[in-house]
């Protein structure tokens, strides 16, 4: 068994002290070593709040984070995130957004160089000195890849990263990370990620988690063991999307 | 040679009056920052700053700081103390609007920026640096430009004021320059006066806020250029109809225009604690009140046994308010009757509506207060002479709100409206019915708050007005009674406890038309035309 990265024990979250309220109700799972994890579930399953508090950013009512082992409760550089809006600020241009995710403590030289390193790693070092909105979708989210690999994070968790994107770019970025993680582009080695697009969650998973609605729980976790890249064609890939289907809409 | 001596002296003035207001605009800013910032992020400050500044930016603001202005003039030398109190009654004047663009910009902000913040680590100088001050920013120019004409209304009144039984006048003002030639029969001067005024208010419009405003909306529209001449007269329409809205959107509608998503990010941290307050609020509100009740009751009856003079002069203020009250809606009505016209000609039926537009927004930028003197001296003679002047000042404080909040609101009438028109052939009677008096509704709404306001805060300088703080010869132009009127007068003679009484009848006045009349007009409209 390869080592347990990033942990999740038994995280409740609600907004109001019934029971019934609860959103996340007792949630416990583990992202390893090498390992690519889609959480998957119906919109406005609580989601993308479960990946907040994995990343630290909303404290869960009960249950905690651990990351190697020990507590987290509270943002850290080992982790990074990467938002369905991209979330990138209008005001700073593509370079000063990239830059943002490296420690403040470094100088401005070295941040700009390392920063443009990274943007051409995603290819975007030509518009490293436009403003965001001056971007395509496609390009904006590759900023934010860029934003949140930069500082050499070991987990990468993802809120949706491709659903804002239409199908071609989406399809071409998932293509480019895939390759990333796979050949050991970059320093990270754990994902999780949030999706309700059950083909996608096929196409990058090592692991899929299938969450339930109202509240959110632990459906069902199933293996991958396919080869990459993956083949939306292929029989195998069409029985798996099938069967996570299935896991989804079953009582 | 003698003209051109004069235009230099007269420039020089009007810098002077610049100066103060570039001062007061850039301590305005740093206000703005500090207080709106704060309200946005602080729900407990969100609380009691709202409230706060939404009644003071509906008073007439220059009745309120008697005693500050009292002490800037003691404390500090000379000329030094009156600019210092010029100064800051025009900060009174351009704060408030600048504050709520800040709250708006910062409530607005996408959650997932402060959760950046989070993630990243920054810290507090960063958050403001990085994320808060440039969030703002667009804003904050945008209701300079707002401010900066509500400041000029004031400059003029501001350069001459009195405290007690004396006078004060600042020595280099464009206010007092002009109050000057127009009283001393100099018209030919006065007129070049107005003229380089004006100069200055358009060099001020494109050197000085064209350039801010470019800067600070580089980031957020890619390809702006085209319709530069639009952006111009929309941004001081947009600003009057921000203005109008924002008074009307509680904190809570601010949320629902945040994403959804954004929405429920806030809502898993702070629903709890909403839900709670607002079940305690409930019941908790009622006792409060009747309790606040009988305790006012009683306190009202003991202040009246111990001063018998209170119930005189509520009575006085009851009097004038109901005098003002007249006024200010007739003029409202006779607004009306012009702008409406107006404003379905610009536009259903011109074809130059910019070029009226730009008309208008340099008509616009003439300050009645500055006009007020020549107002004085040509109804001087005339039947109700006094009253016509009010109503003049009144009349002009108000109908630009109208026209270009109307304006600012049909930009964003869908494309369909127009076609409808042509498609069914709408003219006269049939498109005043199904078109005109339906589609401008939303603009003419929040036109009519604004310009009641301004109405409101005009009354002081349009009911009574003196030139002893200048002149030798003193001038009068006084309504027979008026709240403007009983403010300056009891301001002037130093009887304190009756301006404030006549200021608080203003203010729970104020509040109740607001609560009774337009919150409830404006949503009304902004029902039926979402």
């Amino acid at each position: 068994m390869r080592d347990v990265v990033l942990s999740a024990r038994n995280i409740v979250f609600s907004f109001g002290d019934s029971p019934e309220q609860r959103i996340i109700d007792g949630v416990s799972f583990d992202a390893r070593k090498n390992e690519f994890v889609s959480l998957i579930g119906p919109s406005g399953c609580g989601k993308s709040t479960l990946l907040r508090i994995l990343a630290g950013l909303i404290d869960p009512v009960s249950g905690e984070v651990l990351y190697n082992g020990k507590r987290l409760d509270k943002p850290t550089s080992e982790l990074s995130f990467v938002f369905q809006d991209f979330a990138l600020l209008p005001w700073l241009t593509n370079i000063e957004n990239v830059e943002m995710g490296l420690d403040p403590k470094i100088g401005d030289e070295e941040k700009r160089s390392r920063a443009l390193a990274t943007l051409k790693k995603m290819g975007l070092e030509n518009v490293a000195d436009y403003y965001p909105n001056a971007l395509s979708g496609g390009m904006k989210q590759r900023v934010g890849i860029a934003r949140a690999i930069i500082s050499n994070p070991h987990v990468l968790l993802m809120d949706e990263p491709f659903s804002s994107l239409d199908e071609l770019t989406a399809n071409a970025l998932r293509g480019d990370v895939v390759y990333m993680l796979r050949n050991k582009d970059i320093s990270v080695n754990s994902v999780i990620m949030v999706t309700h697009n059950v083909e996608e969650a096929v196409e990058m998973s090592d692991r899929i988690i299938v969450l339930t609605n109202k509240p959110t729980k632990v459906k069902q976790e199933i293996k991958l063991g396919m080869k990459y890249p993956r083949n939306r064609h292929d029989k195998e890939f069409i029985n798996m999307v099938d069967r996570i289907y299935e896991a989804l809409t079953r009582k | 040679m003698e003209i051109i001596a004069f235009i230099a002296l007269i420039t020089l003035d009007t810098a002077a009056s610049w100066l103060r207001m570039f001062a007061a605009l850039f301590f305005s800013i740093l206000i703005s920052i500090g207080v709106g910032i704060t309200a946005a992020v602080s729900k407990r400050a969100e609380k009691i700053i709202l409230p706060v500044i939404d009644i003071f930016q509906t008073l007439p603001i220059l009745a309120f700081f008697p005693f500050v202005i009292y002490i800037f003039v003691f404390l500090l030398p000379g000329y030094i103390g009156i600019n210092a109190a010029v100064i800051f009654l025009i900060i009174t004047s351009m704060a408030w609007n600048i504050i709520f663009g800040v709250y708006e910009a910062i409530k607005v902000l996408p959650a997932e920026f402060l959760e950046l913040a989070d993630l990243y680590g920054l810290g507090f100088w960063s958050r403001l640096r990085k994320i808060f001050v440039p969030a703002a920013m667009p804003r904050v120019v945008e209701q300079s430009v707002l401010s900066w004409s509500i400041g000029l209304f004031y400059l003029v009144t501001s350069e001459i004021f009195s405290i007690g039984n004396s006078n004060y006048a600042v020595k280099y003002g464009i206010g007092v320059a002009l109050a000057q030639l127009a009283f001393s029969g100099n018209y030919l001067h006065y007129f070049i006066g107005i003229l380089v005024f004006i100069g200055f208010v358009i060099a001020t419009r494109f050197l000085f806020f064209r350039p801010l405003e470019k800067h600070f909306t580089r980031y957020n529209t890619v390809s702006e250029e085209p319709k530069r001449h639009f952006v111009i007269h929309f941004g001081i329409a947009k600003a009057f109809n921000y203005l109008a809205r924002l008074r009307h959107s509680p904190p809570t509608r601010l949320a629902s225009r945040v994403s959804k998503r954004n929405a429920a990010a806030r809502a898993a941290i702070k629903k709890k604690t909403i839900k709670e307050e607002r079940i305690q609020f409930a019941g908790a509100k009622r006792a409060g009140l009747g309790i606040a009740v009988i305790i006012l009751a009683f306190l009202a009856a003991f202040v009246i046994s111990k001063y018998p003079n209170i119930a005189v002069y509520e009575y006085e203020s009851l009097i004038s308010l109901a005098a003002s009250f007249a006024r200010v809606w007739i003029a409202f009505a006779v607004i009306l009757a012009v702008a409406f016209p107006v404003c379905v000609y610009l536009v259903f039926i011109s074809r130059h509506r910019n070029s009226y537009l730009l008309l208008f927004q340099i008509i616009a930028s003439i300050p009645a207060t500055i006009l007020l003197p020549i107002i004085v001296i040509a109804l001087r003679g005339y039947a109700f002479h006094s009253e016509l002047t009010a109503f003049v000042i009144f009349f002009l404080s108000g109908i630009w709100y109208i026209i270009f909040s109307v304006i600012a609101s049909s930009a964003s009438m869908p494309n369909e409206v127009f076609e409808v028109k042509k498609l069914f052939g709408l003219k006269g009677r049939r498109a005043w019915k199904y078109l005109y008096s339906k589609a401008m509704l939303p603009g003419l709404v929040t036109g009519a708050v604004t310009a009641i306001a301004a109405e409101w805060n005009a009354s002081i300088v349009a009911e009574y007005f003196t030139t002893t703080g200048i002149s030798g010869t003193n001038v009068v132009s006084s309504v027979s009674v008026g709240i403007g009127k009983l403010l300056d007068t009891s301001l002037g003679s130093g009887n304190m406890l009756l301006m404030m009484i006549a200021l608080v009848n203003l203010t729970i006045m104020i509040i109740i038309v607001n609560t009774f009349l337009w919150k409830r007009l404006y949503r009304k409209v902004s029902n039926v035309y979402k």
